[in-house]
């Protein structure tokens, strides 16, 4: 393997840190770093109260001078919550992150016991262990791929759009693909944004209130230069990882192969569908979905029609009796999801408001479980639509029946315990948000998983922690979320792509597994073993007899450092850098038989 | 099918009715491998929430349990250790998407193994424990502590200490 070679023995500096009380206590720091103390064999041990306080990063770089440690162990913190803050410190002094170690002394060891032999004994067995680490550890360079410039988003709503366009304005070549055949996405269907009662995003009037401002231009999308729009298209293979990604794109008349550096998600997500609840005569033409309204009252507004009031689908009477479903499809264990949408309370309350200002003498009623409005401003928005005469009704609606042309909706009023039968002219349900069909096979795709819920999640840590993987998921895609929040997120994925992929070369500094051809029998179990497609198995030829092979290769841009691969691999050809068979075998030895 | 588990029970007998004979001052020694973004970070919240179990347990932290090799369990027993246990993320909750389900394979396989060579499967034990549930990660170290003091030392360390 070029670029490897075996550790055999390191300068290591031991801090144990005797910052907490109770570790003062039960381990003496002081005299476990004297005992632990052996120069001989190169380990230096310290417990200074310098290692806790402000000008602990002097006091370190005087001890690697004084020591010329190449490693530095301390005792003390977990490798979880303190990890990166060693290493930075660790950098520093010049030392790599491959060569600290953390002893989780505080978490995992003296909170553990009362015993003092006890503890100690266990202390100093994860001491050595960690010693053993770095000592049986392999050098690995750090490994720089060169970064692609231009970047790819994937779905043309506003989440899309903005990052789009923000990349573009970094002075970046962006391709946007979007499956349909317009930007805009369910943004651009909507009249208006709730709470803010502005108009709906591009529209043409002459104000430019908040939301407006806020949302990327559809005109201002398609004219950049650098964006090159592909409608009408979808993704069909992703290959390569952050910094190298070549992707198909297919449309009707071509396929085309982009190479990008970085990926953003902005697929959406889609609602849900009301007609498996058969109990709500869905197929009704005046039972509609929330979105199914706002297409009512845009055409009214479109073709000047204000001065007429909204009439209803099936015979075109003006409806007296408007009532709105919430969570159809929503917060349900039979149907759609029990995930709330964040956004319809919102959206209903405004919708019910306009309605009520444009037929005054109508009932418009919301029935609802729970009012939920995350959002600034919602609850003055709540209250002017109570003090304009919209009702809310708590509890769920059961059944809807078709009565004499009208429909009956049946529920149970919770505010008074009763049972109730109402009638209505116009249902508008609020149904569920699901995720986009496909997004399992485009996850698949990106190598990255999936939520419980089947988004490309946000609390997953594509998103937050590793850039590297250089896939971002923004707006719907990953979960239900308001306009505001969704362009926001696009501007973020901008902001991060562009800070990534501004360095030109990506450093990979994880742990990355790697391959040792020399063993490799090429039977490809590890490549069924990746989940993230980041192991293929190569072709190649010997030179000498002529005779065809294959080996194992691993895309360090793809891999996440999980370990399933060496685990698997029959011959051990396989190892993940910072787990090697080494290190593990020699910690398991410690572990198991240290105190006899 | 008969045949094989009379073989099993046989050699059972090896292992697991030498609790009587532990040493006083014996305690069970148990290697735990944890993976990083689950159990690990839960025995951390167990030390932090002041939760006690053996000392004698000793972690190991690798980043997924799907990592831990059939070599490393074999080799923890053949060194000696009392039990061996395996933390990962609750299944469908694996951080690297699906790792436990190959970790609870293995480990059904190397309890096969064991059965083979005479020892008692129960010393190998897996458990799904989450970032937070610190309760459940310093129980089951003493739990498995408790069925590993019934159980007896580790024969093959005996024969190794003789």
């Amino acid at each position: 393997m070029p670029g490897l070679r075996k550790v055999d023995r390191l300068k290591k500096l031991l801090l144990i840190l005797p910052c907490d009380e109770e570790m003062e206590g039960l381990l003496d720091p002081e005299s476990l770093a004297e005992e632990m103390n052996d120069p001989e064999n190169w380990v230096f041990a310290r417990s200074d109260p310098r290692l806790c306080g402000p000008d602990r990063s002097d006091y370190i770089a005087d001890l690697v001078k004084e020591t010329e440690a190449q490693a530095i162990i301390v005792g003390g913190p977990s490798d979880r919550t303190h990890g990166s803050v060693w290493r930075q410190e660790a950098s520093l002094v010049g030392i790599p992150p491959d060569r600290v170690e953390l002893v989780p002394l505080v978490q995992q060891c003296i909170y553990v016991t009362d015993e003092k032999d006890a503890a100690r004994r266990r202390a100093k067995i994860m001491i050595e262990s960690a010693l053993a680490r770095v000592d049986t550890g392999i050098d690995r360079a750090v490994e720089r791929v060169k970064a692609m410039q231009a970047v790819l988003v994937i779905g043309g709503g506003v989440a899309g759009m903005q990052a789009a366009w923000d990349l573009a304005d970094f002075g970046r070549q962006v391709y946007l693909v979007e499956r349909t055949g317009e930007l805009g996405g369910r943004a651009h269907q909507l009249s208006r944004t709730y709470p803010t009662q502005d108009c709906k995003p591009d529209g043409c009037c002459p104000q430019s209130c908040r939301d407006c401002q806020f949302t990327p231009r559809i005109d201002l999308v398609t004219s950049h230069p650098l964006i090159e729009l592909l409608l009408e298209s979808e993704v069909r293979s992703v290959k390569g990882g952050i910094g190298g990604y070549q992707i198909e794109v297919h449309s009707p008349e071509t396929s085309r192969l982009l190479e990008v550096g970085a990926i953003v998600v902005a697929t959406g997500n889609v609602m849900f569908d009301a007609g498996e609840m058969g109990e709500l005569s869905p197929w009704h033409p005046d039972v509609i979905s929330f979105l199914e309204l706002e297409k009512l009252i845009d055409w009214q507004r479109k073709e000047d029609r204000a001065w007429e009031p909204l009439r209803r689908p099936s015979d075109g009477k003006v409806p007296k009796n408007i009532h709105f479903l919430q969570c159809v499809g929503s917060r349900d264990e039979h149907h759609g999801t029990i995930e709330c949408s964040l956004v319809c309370c919102t959206y209903a309350v405004g919708q019910a408001k306009d309605l009520k200002d444009m037929l005054p003498d109508a009932t418009v009623a919301i029935h609802y479980m729970d009012m939920r409005g995350p959002y600034r401003g919602f609850e003055r928005h709540y209250l002017e639509a109570q003090e304009s005469g919209v009702l809310f009704m708590r509890g769920r609606v059961v059944e809807i029946e078709p009565d004499n042309g009208n429909l009956m909706l049946s529920y149970e009023d919770i505010d008074i315990g009763e049972p109730v039968t109402m009638e209505a002219d116009l249902v508008v349900l609020s149904v569920g948000q699901l995720p986009t069909p496909g997004t399992a096979e485009l996850a698949q795709m990106l190598g990255v998983p999936l939520d419980d819920d089947g988004y490309i999640g946000e609390d997953n840590t594509t998103y937050s922690l590793w850039d590297r993987r250089g896939v971002y998921v923004v707006g719907c895609a990953a979960g239900p979320r308001g306009i505001r929040y969704s362009v926001r997120d696009g501007r973020e994925a901008a902001l991060s792509i562009d800070a990534v992929l501004r360095r030109t070369q990506i450093e990979l500094a994880d742990n990355i597994a790697e391959v040792d051809d020399e063993r490799c029998v090429g039977c490809g179990q590890c490549v069924e073993s990746c989940e993230y497609g980041a192991v293929t198995l190569e072709e190649r030829t010997d030179l000498q007899t002529g005779r065809k092979y294959r080996v194992a290769i691993v895309d360090p841009r793809r891999c996440w450092g999980c370990g399933n691969c060496h685990a698997t691999c029959p011959s051990t050809a396989i190892r993940l850098s910072g787990f090697s068979d080494d290190q593990l075998v020699r910690q398991v030895e410690l572990a198991s038989g240290g105190h006899r | 099918m008969a045949d094989s588990s009379k073989g099993k029970e046989k050699k059972k007998t090896t292992d697991g009715a030498t609790g009587g004979d532990a040493p006083k001052d014996w305690n069970p020694r148990i290697v735990g491998f944890l993976c990083n973004w689950c159990s690990y970070t839960g025995a951390d919240l167990a030390g932090v929430s002041r939760l006690q179990y053996t000392p004698e347990f000793i972690p190991i932290r690798v980043m997924c349990s799907g990592s831990v090799d059939v070599a490393y369990i074999l080799k923890a027993f053949l060194e000696g250790a009392d039990g061996v246990l395996i933390g990962g993320c609750h299944l469908g909750d694996c951080h690297y998407l699906n790792g436990n389900y190959k970790a609870r394979r293995r480990v059904a396989v190397v309890k096969e193994v064991m059965e083979g060579v005479g020892l008692d499967p129960r010393r190998l034990h897996l458990e799904w424990i989450s970032a937070s549930e610190s309760g459940k990660f310093a129980k089951t170290v003493s739990t498995f502590d408790e069925t590993l003091r019934q159980l007896g030392p580790n024969p093959l360390a005996k024969e190794r200490l003789l």
